[in-house]
């Protein structure tokens, strides 16, 4: 494919970062402290190990098959009819994804923020936010990225003010209680799964200039994401313990409003940590909304990105009204996570061994 | 033809955007400022209500609490804020209210349905309980106050040391415009100067919640237009099982190596000659966690600095007299603080989170011989528990004798 625009591997960096700081942050704590209790530091990092593999397995396929995104390399390594099959599902799965996240988000306002409003509104306003961005340009969207990722990492420096209401005994044993070998490795991959959206980049690398140095800045911008994501469970848990942060619905809204700064020039913080979290779900969707708006119109081979876009927006609407309650929710988002992050480690591992042996070069 | 379609689009997407649901005016509120829990005897005033249910229908328990909440309401546009506000007094600003319920919620909402505006509880700033309702366990007022999104973490729960807790909101100073701001400023300062622990409601529901901490809330009494810090409520799980007082709660506060200091400690030379006032200054402490032949062990360390803040009957204050009281303070210290921890023994009360600090140091034994709180409860009781005071005086004030 054509194209003139074109983005840096760092920008590439900052995308990754910013789209796995999401939605997901809200309630990644309990997620992880109510499967692995206190072992939730080290349930993250080795769940954040395993999420970096696909983000190893992505750049070493990228810089292989510098000319093709994952839709393209499908095609190119595993036939036009499997190739294909794959692209749908990836498409199908993001849909899917994105609805249950935009669903999520406008569940935190409905009982957190605007009770009255209609849930129906803040998904279908958040959809059209995300469409109205246009994707006709990568650059564009690399520079959204960049833009919001300051008011995404600023406001967590106020997670310092709730350092003095940690107890050392909430953070030990940090093997757990009676914890499984099986258990931490499913509470890891809890973790990794909710964090899957860095895909993204999968469908940026013919767009990226310095293609040497991308693997190394994936690395960079997925372990600054990744370490704000764990420094803001180590502050949750520190402050919440286990069995507290197992009874809260969104930990890190009640971290928010138990900070008080001192001298009380603010006297609510939770509003700027929501508005920042407000941001950080909004570059996560747009994410997600660009996989699925760019990954379709490739599978068409078409240039028709707003015709697209503007088709996706009822149909992800339609997704995130599905579940009944909260309950199912989640119940659905970890089900459907846990295929796209075993899809995103497995295929592009896969692509790489299968390519070799069929001597595809993607390098011209 | 596309112009007008893109016109179209964008105005109700502006709309939408701005658009505001929850949209509530100052005035529409009926802002809480503080409410007090009592529980009554009297049940027609509960049944008198038919708002959540019909007559008779509902659910009640044998043990059923039949709760009498009173509000404290801001009347909007009467608080002034900066000067000019001294010349209207605290009665003129507030309002209070009484109903009653089964629950939380029900008492709520009959007072919602004596109200015009929307009860809003983003304000809130203290909530009383009573001691009868402390005794019985407190955990079922919790789940509204934990579950309703306007409640703040930081908010302050305090119990009352006997009577109603509607007396505590009645305390309308006269050098305050909102009776409600000084309950919580009250306690605000006490935790400043180091009268009383950190303990506010977030705290509170996270003690409530750990395993092997309990809780503690303060204690406080009405005295009329003022109110009385009195000390702190000790709890075992959700119930209250004992009081501390003032110079106890200090103790704790040492034991937690919690600065600053809040209370002077008073002491007579060994001659009987003279009597003193130290002030703690600065406080460290170390509680540690030893497994001993597989019985837990535990050391608390504190170090306190201190300086003479009042002499009395006598003039010589010196060296070595300074050394002597430092001798008497730390052997008077620390067999006080032994007494008040065995109380607090005999009580099953852990508010120093000692079970939680043996689970997190030794899950292994935790999981063979304690399990849980109630495990925890037994081993507590006749836990060996060694207090060790180092009490320095460092400065003696502007007097050099």
């Amino acid at each position: 494919m054509k194209h003139t625009d074109s983005i840096s591997s760092i920008q590439m960096a900052i995308i990754i970062a910013s789209s796995i700081i999401g939605v997901s942050l809200m309630v990644l704590p309990r997620f992880v402290a109510s499967k692995v209790g206190e072992a939730a530091i080290l349930a993250s990092v080795v769940g954040l190990l395993i999420s970096f593999l696909s983000v190893l397995a992505i750049t070493l396929l990228g810089r292989k098959y510098r000319n093709y995104t994952i839709i393209g390399c499908n095609r190119l390594i595993l036939g036009k009819f499997v190739g294909n099959l794959m692209n749908y599902m990836i498409i199908l799965l993001t849909i899917f994804l994105m609805g249950l996240e935009v669903r999520q988000f406008s569940e935190v306002l409905a009982s957190g923020l605007l009770p009255n409003t209609p849930i129906e509104i803040s998904i279908a306003l958040m959809i059209i936010l995300c469409a109205l961005v246009g994707f006709h340009n990568v650059s564009t969207f690399a520079y959204i990225h960049t833009f919001y990722l300051p008011f995404l990492l600023i406001p967590m420096v106020f997670f310092i003010l709730a350092f003095e209401d940690m107890e050392s005994y909430h953070l030990l044993p940090i093997f757990g209680h009676d914890l499984s070998f099986f258990e931490f490795i499913s509470g890891a991959f809890e973790m990794s799964s909710t964090i899957t959206n860095f895909f993204v980049i999968s469908l940026l690398i013919p767009y990226i200039k310095d293609n040497e140095s991308m693997v190394k800045n994936g690395i960079r911008g997925f372990f600054l994401g990744g370490l704000a994501i764990l420094y803001t469970i180590i502050v949750a848990l520190g402050v919440f313990g286990v069995k507290e942060l197992e009874q809260i619905h969104w930990p890190v809204l009640s971290l928010s409003r138990v900070i008080e700064i001192p001298g009380e020039v603010l006297s609510r913080v939770d509003a700027i940590i929501l508005i920042t979290w407000i941001f950080a779900v909004f570059t996560t969707l747009l994410s997600y909304f660009f996989v699925i708006v760019r990954g379709t119109a490739e599978i068409f081979r078409t240039n028709r990105f707003a015709f697209i876009s503007t088709i996706m927006i009822p149909i992800i609407f339609v997704v995130a009204l599905i579940p009944n309650n909260v309950y199912e929710i989640f119940e659905y988002v970890i089900t459907i996570a846990k295929i796209v992050t075993a899809l995103f480690i497995l295929l592009p591992f896969g692509l790489i061994v299968i390519g070799r042996f069929r001597k595809k070069v993607g390098v011209q | 033809m596309k112009r007008v379609l893109l016109f179209m689009a964008i105005i109700p997407i502006l709309m939408l955007l701005s658009g505001c649901w929850d949209r509530y005016e100052l005035e529409e509120r009926a802002m809480i400022l503080a409410i007090s829990i009592d529980v009554t005897d009297d049940r027609e005033e509960v049944e008198k209500y038919e708002v959540t249910h019909s007559k008779g229908d509902f659910p009640v328990r044998e043990d059923q609490k039949y709760y009498k909440l009173t509000a404290q309401l801001a009347v909007p546009g009467k608080i002034m804020l900066g000067p000019g506000g001294g010349e209207t007094n605290s009665e003129d600003t507030d309002w209070l209210l009484v109903t009653y319920g089964y629950t939380m919620k029900d008492a709520l909402s009959n007072l919602q349905q004596e109200l015009a505006e929307k009860i809003y509880l983003g304000h809130i700033q203290i909530i009383v309980v009573s001691e009868e309702i402390a005794k019985n366990g407190i955990s079922e007022i919790m789940d509204f106050l934990r579950r309703d999104y306007e409640v703040r973490r930081s908010a302050w729960l305090m119990i009352t040391d006997g009577g109603e807790a509607q007396d505590i909101l009645n305390a309308t100073p006269p050098i305050q415009t909102v009776p409600s701001l000084y309950l919580s400023n009250t306690l605000k300062d006490a935790v400043r100067f180091g009268k009383l622990p950190k303990e506010f409601l977030g705290k509170i529901w996270i003690d409530f919640s750990d395993i092997g901490v309990d809780a503690m809330i303060p204690l406080v009494k009405s005295m009329g237009d003022h109110i009385l810090v009195h000390g702190l409520a000790y709890f075992k799980g959700d119930k209250m099982v004992g009081k501390l007082t003032p110079t106890d709660t200090g103790a704790i506060l040492a034991i937690q190596g919690m600065n600053p200091a809040g209370y002077s400690n008073v002491v007579e030379t060994e001659d009987q000659s003279g009597v003193y006032l130290i002030k703690p200054q600065r406080r460290k402490s170390k509680i540690s966690v030893k497994l001993v032949d597989g019985e837990p062990k535990v050391t608390i360390n504190v170090k306190i600095e201190g300086f003479v803040e009042e002499q009395n009957h006598v003039n010589d204050l010196s060296k070595d007299r300074l050394e002597e009281l430092e001798k008497t303070l730390s052997n008077y210290g620390e067999k006080a603080l032994s007494k008040l921890m065995k109380r607090l023994q005999q009580d099953e009360s852990d508010i120093l989170g000692i079970g939680a600090r043996v689970r997190a140091k030794y899950p292994k034994y935790w999981h063979e011989k304690v399990k849980d709180d109630k495990g925890w409860y037994e081993v507590y009781k006749d836990l060996d528990i060694q207090i060790h005071l180092d009490y320095k005086i460092r400065r003696v004030g502007m007097e050099w004798k």
